[in-house]
Formats: C-alpha cells, structure tokens, sequence
C-alpha cells in the first residue's frame, strides 16, 4: 500500500510513539512515589497533580505537563493503623537483588522504625514485581541508572533517619546520640560528613550579629529536627522526579494549540486521626468541587438566561461555602492556626479552645469536628483535641510543621 | 518566628555540599520545594482557576 516512503512523516510518527509510551509510563512513576494503601483504598493518591496534555494543529500530542500539590509527606515517618507509606519502600525492599541491598545498605522490614506496621502487604500485588515495572517506565522516561542509585540511596537515607536514637545527658536537657552505626549509613547513603551532621543536629551553630554561637538541644527538639529533614528529603526527591518526568514530556519545539487538561485530586479520607495535611486535602477538594459546580452550573445558567431560554434557576450544591468559609476566612481555622503559631507557648488544646471560643455557635463546627458537605451523610471527625497531634509528636512541634504547609497554601 | 522554616539550616546547608551530585541537585534554593507557578503566568485559564481557587 505504501509505495513512497516520506522519511519525515515516519520520524513525526517515532516521536508520537515515544511521546505516548513515556506519558504512559508516568503515572506507575508517579504511583510507585506517591501512592499508598489507607484503611479506605489500596491504592490511594497521596498528592494531588493536575495533567496538562497539549494537543497540536493536526491533533497529535505535542507535549505534556505534570503539576502536582500537596504530597502528604508525614507518611513517610509513620503510618496510620493498617496503612502503608508509599509503594516505593515495599517495591525497593521487596524487589531489591543482593547487590543493590549491600549498594544501597537495605535491611530487613522489622528493622525501620519509619516503618510503622513492618511488612504489609496488598492483596493481589507482587510488590518485588511492580518494583521491576516501575523501573522499567523510569527507564523509558530517561531516568539514568546513576539517578536511578541516587534516588534507591535516598529511599534507604529516609528510612535509617528513622532509627536515629537520641537520649537526654545525666546533668542536663542537651541530647545525645546513642551510637553512631545509623549515622554512619546515612552520610555515606548521602555523601555528607558523619561528625558534622551529629554536630549540626545536637547543638547547631546560629549566627549572632558577626559570631556563631552553638544552641543546645533536647531530645525531644532533635528528634523533631530529623523527622522534618526526613519528609524534605523524600518530598524533594519526589519533586525531582515530577521535575524530571516533565523535562522528558516537554515538547515546546512543536507548539501546542489546544489542550485537555486532567486534574486528579489527593484522596479525600476520614480517618480516625486526622493530620493537618489531610485537612488541607479536604478543604482543597471542597474548593475544586465548588468551583466546579459554580463554573458548570451557575455560568451554564447565566448562559441560558441571557439566551432567553425558558429556564427556572436551580441551586446547585452551594452548601459547600460556608465550611469553605469557615476554613479560610480571617479569623478562620487556618488563620487562627498560623496566628497561633507566634506564640511560643501555644499547645494544640490552646488552639482548639480558640476555634471554639471564636467558632463554637458555626453551624460546620462540631464540638470535635468540621462537617464536610462533600461527604455530607457522614460528619467528619477532623478535630479531637488532644489528638490533632499526630502521635508521639509533641505540641509546638505540630504547630511548627504547620507552618510549612501554610505557606505552601498560601502561596 | 513567623513562617519559620522548621528544618534545621545547618543540617541543609551540609546537605546542600554533599559529595553525592543527586543530593546537592535536590537541596539546590527553591528548585524542588513550592509548586512553581510560573507557567501559568501567561496562562489565561490557570490564572483563572488560581483566582477563583486561591485569590490572588
């Protein structure tokens, strides 16, 4: 059927296949990364992304842009009753040869505190499998095997932070490293000096005027100060591998002239124990859902209107708002949160009698909870004072982590 | 002390030396942190959707 062959239609051709394998290939990346089994769904997103796929004159593919928000990166320092941290930990742990475990200084599932409930596993998933698949799609998106090492040293990094063990010295509140045997693994998994990073995580040096001054710390301040470099380390290599992804579906030589564009939300949950980060998933869904049902029913309305069409207005779904409201205002929940986060001494119950003082009469604020319209049968239980703390962390700490969630919302 | 990044800087900045290149990469200011914006600046749908989501 083909008699002449046109050398340049079949390179176009080439590149779509290569285009349409590698957008294929980025949401088992992405999965494996940011996924993860809750009491609720064995495979829930634990980060919202929005796609952007570009589409050119003729209808072809011509490029493509991942966003994402929100990873909820606490969970991968523990994990709930039943629940699981990412895919990736049980693919690498499961799916690793006895190489890449000496390479990489991997240990047995009952050896990670970071592993809340050890080994769990998925009904009807192969995780040593799916580790092959997922490196595999890494592959086809250009992932070097240097990078490829780089981001399994990571894994295994965050992991061992976790069995970092401090205690208080006899004749004062200063911490002190039990041993060095984790600390050792962690520089060389990450390329930095063992005495330092001791030295940097129990008495900091802080910068005064034109001296450095060391300042002291407690355990239980050192033991915060890790587990925050160790959800920043995994949150940041997360975002280099969305990074990464998006430089191998960039296709900006070819211009795009329309584009479909998919948004996928983080998993909505209730959870017995609900952290900040799944309030902020929460609030962000009811957003996107309002804007929805304001762009698709309240404009196509308006639409009809001034087309003079015989049409009776229909209030669709606006009892979103006031638990928006409630959540955003000034002097709202999030607002009262980060003013709260000023005082030095402010506790968890400090806050929730201040949301109670200024929320209490609200009719979306519960005595322990915010009602959800989008899950209206059910109120959800977010707010149980004395338990917003995700476990053995303790008060200010939370408030502290807050912060930086914040300021991502925020903008 | 208001919106004080809670990680510990010293820690960061030994980090952000390291001898492994894919560590230093990722500790580079600003590169992996917030969501990037910026291209959607001159985005009319997004810039839309920002608004309407965030306000700005």
């Amino acid at each position: 059927m083909f008699q002449t062959i046109n050398h340049n239609k079949i390179f176009v051709v080439n590149i779509q296949i290569e285009l349409e394998t590698q957008l294929l290939q980025a949401n088992p990346i992405l999965e494996a990364f940011g996924n993860a089994k809750t009491v609720k769904n064995d495979n829930s997103s634990r980060f919202g992304k929005f796609i952007r796929i570009n589409f050119d004159t003729s209808g072809f593919i011509a490029g493509a842009l991942i966003e994402t928000y929100l990873l909820e990166k606490s969970r991968a320092i523990r994990q709930a009753k039943d629940e699981r941290t990412f895919h990736i930990f049980y693919q690498l742990l499961h799916g690793a040869d006895t190489k890449m475990i000496s390479d990489y200084l991997l240990e047995d599932f009952r050896g990670y505190r970071y592993l809340t409930n050890g080994n769990v596993s998925v009904p009807n998933v192969n995780d040593a499998q799916e580790f092959q698949q997922t490196v595999k799609a890494m592959q086809i998106m250009n992932i070097s095997t240097d990078e490829l090492n780089a981001i399994f040293r990571t894994i295994s990094a965050v992991l061992q932070f976790g069995n970092l063990k401090f205690q208080s010295e006899r004749n004062s509140d200063q911490a002190t490293l039990i041993d060095d045997t984790v600390a050792q693994k962690i520089c060389r998994l990450l390329g930095i000096p063992v005495t330092e990073m001791v030295r940097s995580f129990l008495k900091p040096k802080l910068k005064v005027g034109r001296d450095f001054v060391t300042k002291a710390q407690t355990q239980s301040q050192v033991e915060f100060a890790v587990e925050a470099i160790s959800k920043a380390v995994y949150e940041r290599m997360f975002k280099w591998i969305v990074t990464r992804i998006n430089k191998s579906l960039d296709r900006s030589k070819r211009q795009g002239s329309s584009f479909i564009g998919i948004l996928d939300i983080a998993g909505f949950e209730i959870f017995q124990l609900n952290s900040f980060e799944q309030l902020c998933i929460n609030y962000t869904n009811e957003k996107l859902q309002q804007l929805f049902n304001h762009t698709m029913f309240i404009l196509e309305q308006e639409e009809y209107r001034k087309e003079n069409i015989d049409w009776e207005f229909v209030d669709f779904g606006l009892d979103l708002q006031p638990t928006i409201d409630l959540i955003e205002k000034p002097m709202g929940i999030l607002s009262l949160l980060d003013e709260e986060c000023w005082f030095p001494k402010a506790t968890d119950k400090s806050y929730v009698d201040k949301l109670t003082v200024t929320h209490g009469q609200h009719p979306k604020y519960g005595k322990n909870h915010i009602d959800f319209p989008m899950k209206s049968s059910i109120s959800i239980l977010l707010f149980q004072p004395n338990q917003i703390i995700v476990r053995p962390v303790i008060s200010v700490s939370f408030i502290m982590q807050v912060k930086s969630i914040i300021q991502q919302i925020n903008g | 002390m208001k919106n004080m990044d809670p990680l510990n800087d010293n820690v960061v900045s030994l980090l952000q030396n390291s001898s492994d290149t894919f560590t230093r990469e990722i500790w580079k200011d600003g590169t992996y942190t917030m969501t990037k914006r910026i291209s959607f600046e001159n985005d009319f749908f997004f810039s839309y959707i920002i608004q309407l989501l965030f306000g700005e």
